[in-house]
């Protein structure tokens, strides 16, 4: 299935983004492709370590003040590379173009400042609009995603409001200036479960009326079943599946992916040991030298040791990252 | 707020009772006879009897508090033993001028040490913030009384651009102040750039960089506004210092305020002088710093909403 | 069932003390401000045998000379060599600065101690003497006890030390507070150990850390309260080559001998400046937060 060049809003290719630390480099992405298109939702699912939030704080270009860099690959957003450009025309991109909320809405906003006047703020900054235009508009997007009180609440401040309304707070901030591309970076990792669900269902709403394309981070696969449409899973700093939601879920084709869906218990059964993959993610200072899942791989043979394999894709657009697809395609290993 | 406000003010009540007890024993510490101490070492035994008199120190003790608070409640501090006046005439006569000095001083070193601290402290590691702590360590290393005698030497003396001694004018008070502001500057540049520092790490400043403010906007609307409500509790205490380092300051550049005044009544032994400064200067430093833990509590939101 | 594959890791193996010379050896300033305390001790112990003139060589041919090859600093008003004087007064600054602080620590810290682990009638006496002694400025302090001590180096560093005790008090006491619920301590009560075994034994170096990073704040600052009051006239008394002294003196002779004031107070500055920076060195090597 070929997909269309207009069709594309997001292209990240063979991202390479290391920190160089007193004690070394750590290459947290390694050569990472993922493509995000128009009005989809695309998920990126892996344990902690695995990249997918530096690969985030690599599209938005925070990275700054830290020890990362981007060393290598580009990134296109609807066609214009948005790596090789000025500081300030990135700066432009953040907040406008493109947006993103992170994990801990508890700590994400500004103690002393009021909740209108932060969200206000990003208005101004992209629209050059006035303070009365800024907080007329913040407060109708507060109330289109249902947030009572919005006009009392505009004077508040971050301390008076729980965990579940900061974050949608922080979703507003982040979809009030028309962003094509929103990221999101767990943000309901830090929530709990009932709250989990409404911001959810928040965020389906919004696809619907925003019609924004969400890149959404998480480790949580029961997330990725609800809101994405398609998902690309990481380990090591690189992709090793990629495709559809359904087809991923009905027929994993890497042992990670497997091992991934395996450890859900599902609801009514009954399991005596929880099933979980063994052994840990490897230290950065000592890589394999093949396949970086291999260690832990109850499938693996002698050709996962020595190479790493490269993307093998299906007929439906499913791509995994394993010497065993060549198995299934025929053929020697 | 308003409950905090009056809470404070509470508080502050017997701290103040403690320092007046601590000020009125003073004299009843000195090792020996006070009146003998006092009297100094050619008084004939009458002097020293006038001397227990006139201070009061042949009464029973609580009699001598009870006197000493009555006086202070009248606006009463006794009589210095050197000039013979009243001790509040002699403190009038000095007061506005320490005040202009204290207040000249801690304005640059506000200004210079906020803005030197915000630059070290967002430049981290770069040059600006070398040379800004480079300044800041040695700000509270040199000693007050050698600053003060080079910036004589250098721009009384040879460039003849402002008096050596004194305090008519605004002139008189550019070298003392800066003499004096030296190491307060230094120490608020310092706090306020770990300050600076600790408040960029916050996940709320993440966020502003990710709705894609301006650097500038950044520091000084996220960042700064932050940063200063440690520092505003640091303000307070350098006033102590301020006034502590007044009376070398004072002495230096023969300053007629209450610091000098101080010096001058230790050399001179007059122990109702020493006594009334010294509580005058506490009482001042308790009233800054309860005006500064205010100060902190309409800054932060979560108090002042209470 | 799964396969487990273990990879080998050497890593070195890393004491806490390696960490910290390793962090400390990264901080050139603080080994160069070592070295020069260094230096000062040296001169603080052979003072004596190493310079060229006496601490009270009177000599009337060569009153207030300018830095001269003989002279190094130049000379006095009675013809003192002041590079000899300024080195012989390390001796007395340095051990004025040190040993006020130092008891003023001890001070503190045992006050501390008893004031947070018997809690009660005595905690709150301690306490309040504290918040009053914490009411008056630093150095209106130290003056107030001069007045009631009289003059002398002695009396400086008793009074420098009764104005450094209750901060440090305060900082053990909490130290205490927050120790005397943990396990440990608990556990060494219940095996019948002595109040005075817990506190030196188990409490005590808890609290170490934060003591000696208050200690190495406070040396610098208490120098130079020291050597102000020398300069007010009310400590070292003529003719102590003590520096602050030296500046006093040199004082009214401002104008055409500025270099009777500027190299006592040179090396004030120098001997503070390098304890802070050697301070903050310690700090930096210190703090679990700066490790990569």
């Amino acid at each position: 299935m070929q997909e269309k060049e207009s069709d594309i809003l997001l292209d990240i290719k063979n991202l390479h983004t290391y920190f160089f630390t007193d004690n070394g480099v750590v290459k947290s992405v390694d050569g990472v492709d993922i493509t995000l298109k128009k009005g989809s939702t695309l998920g990126i699912v892996g344990e902690s370590g695995s990249g997918k939030s530096v690969t985030a704080l690599s599209v938005m270009n925070l990275l700054t003040g830290t020890k990362g860099k981007i060393v290598e690959g580009n990134i296109h957003l609807d066609g214009k590379d948005i790596v090789n450009i000025s500081e300030e025309e990135k700066r432009k991109l953040r907040g406008g173009d493109i947006a993103m909320i992170f994990q801990e809405p508890m700590t994400s906003l500004n103690p002393v400042l009021k909740i209108g006047d932060q969200i206000s703020e990003a208005i101004i900054e992209h629209f050059k609009t006035s303070k009365k235009e800024a907080l007329d508009k913040t407060i109708e997007i507060l109330k289109k995603i249902s947030i009572p009180r919005a006009e009392k609440i505009v004077n508040e401040y971050p301390f008076q409001l729980s965990g579940g309304m900061r974050q949608r707070i922080m979703i507003a901030m982040a979809l009030v200036c028309n962003p094509k591309v929103l990221i999101a970076d767990e943000p309901t990792t830090a929530l709990d479960v009932t709250i989990q669900a409404q911001i959810l269902e928040l965020m389906n709403e919004l696809k619907k009326i925003v019609g924004t394309s969400v890149l959404f981070i998480t480790h949580d696969l029961g997330v990725i079943a609800e809101i994405c449409d398609e998902v690309v899973v990481m380990y090591c700093g690189r992709v090793v599946e990629s495709g559809d939601v359904l087809s991923i879920f009905k027929k994993p084709r890497h042992p990670y992916t497997e091992g991934l869906l395996k450890s859900i218990p599902k609801l009514g059964e009954h399991v005596e040991i929880l099933e979980s993959i063994p052994g840990n993610v490897p230290n950065p200072k000592y890589m394999p030298k093949g396949c970086k899942f291999e260690p832990r791989c109850s499938k693996s043979f002698d050709k996962c040791r020595e190479e790493e394999p490269p993307f093998f894709t299906y007929s439906n657009g499913q791509k995994s990252r394993c010497w065993l697809c060549k198995k299934e395609y025929g053929g020697e290993v | 707020m308003l409950r905090y406000v009056i809470k404070r003010l509470l508080a502050v009540i017997p701290t103040l009772i403690l320092i007046s007890i601590f000020v009125f024993m003073f004299v009843r510490f000195i090792p020996g006879d006070p009146a003998r101490r006092v009297a100094g070492p050619d008084a004939t035994l009458e002097d020293v009897e006038m001397i227990r008199e006139s201070l009061g120190l042949n009464k029973p003790v609580l009699d001598q508090y009870k006197d000493y608070m009555l006086g202070l409640l009248k606006g009463d501090m006794g009589t210095s033993l050197k000039t013979k006046r009243p001790v509040t005439y002699e403190i009038g006569l000095r007061y506005s001028n320490t005040v202009r000095l204290t207040i000249s001083s801690l304005a640059w070193s506000v200004v210079f040490g906020i803005i030197i601290g915000v630059f070290s402290g967002k430049n981290r590691s770069k040059w600006q913030d070398y040379f800004g702590m480079t300044f800041a360590v040695s700000g509270i290393s040199l000693p007050s009384f050698w600053l003060g005698l080079m910036l004589i030497q250098i721009f009384a003396v040879n460039l003849k651009l402002f008096p050596t001694v004194g305090a008519d004018g605004l002139r008189s008070l550019v070298l003392p102040s800066i003499t004096l502001g030296a190491s307060v500057a230094a120490i608020i540049a310092r706090f306020t750039r770990s300050s600076i520092i600790e408040i960029m790490k916050n996940d709320y400043i993440r966020t502003a960089h990710a709705k894609g403010l301006t650097e500038r906007k950044i520091i000084w609307k996220h960042v700064f506004r932050n940063s200063m409500i440690p520092v505003v509790t640091v303000i307070g205490l350098q006033f102590g210092f301020l006034l502590g380092g007044s009376v070398v300051t004072e002495s230096v550049f023969a300053f007629p305020g209450l610091g000098s005044l101080l010096i001058d009544s230790v050399n001179y032994r007059d122990y109702p002088m020493i006594q009334s400064l010294i509580l005058i200067f506490s009482l001042h430093f308790v009233l800054i710093n309860l005006l500064v833990d205010l100060l902190y509590a309409a800054l932060n939101p979560e108090i002042k909403l209470q | 069932m799964a396969k487990e594959k273990e990879l080998e890791e050497k890593e070195e193996i890393r004491t806490p003390f390696k960490e910290f010379l390793m962090k400390f050896k990264k901080q050139k300033t603080a080994i160069a401000a070592l070295a020069f305390l260094m230096l000062l001790v040296v001169f603080s112990i052979i003072g004596e045998m190493i310079v060229p003139y006496g601490v009270d060589e009177y000599d009337y041919s060569s009153v207030l000379q300018s830095p001269s090859q003989n002279h190094l600093f130049g000379t006095d008003e009675f013809g003192r060599d002041i590079f000899s004087r300024v080195i012989l007064g390390a001796r007395i600054s340095l051990a004025v600065g040190l040993s006020s602080v130092t008891v003023g620590a001890v001070v503190g810290t045992i006050l501390g101690l008893i004031s947070g682990y018997y809690g009660g009638f005595i905690d709150s006496v301690i306490m309040r003497i504290c918040d009053t002694l914490f009411a008056f400025p630093g150095t209106i302090l130290a003056i107030g006890i001069m007045a009631i001590l009289g003059p002398g180096i002695f009396n400086v560093v008793i009074a420098v030390a009764i104005f450094s005790a209750p901060s440090f008090a305060r900082i053990v006491r909490s130290s205490t507070l927050s120790q005397k619920e943990s396990v440990y301590v608990q556990a060494a009560k219940s095996l019948g150990a002595s109040d005075g075994r817990i506190l030196f034994k188990h409490i005590l170096p808890g609290a170490m850390s934060e003591i000696i990073v208050y200690y190495t704040m406070n040396i610098g600052s208490s120098i130079l309260t020291a050597s102000s009051l020398s300069f007010l006239g009310m400590g070292a008394q003529a003719p102590s080559p003590e520096w602050g002294l030296q500046l006093s003196t040199g004082r009214a002779y401002v104008g055409l001998n500025w270099h009777m004031t500027f190299f006592p107070g040179l090396a004030i500055f120098l001997t503070v400046l390098s304890f802070n920076l050697l301070g903050d060195g310690l700090r930096d090597a210190l703090d679990p937060k700066l490790t990569q």
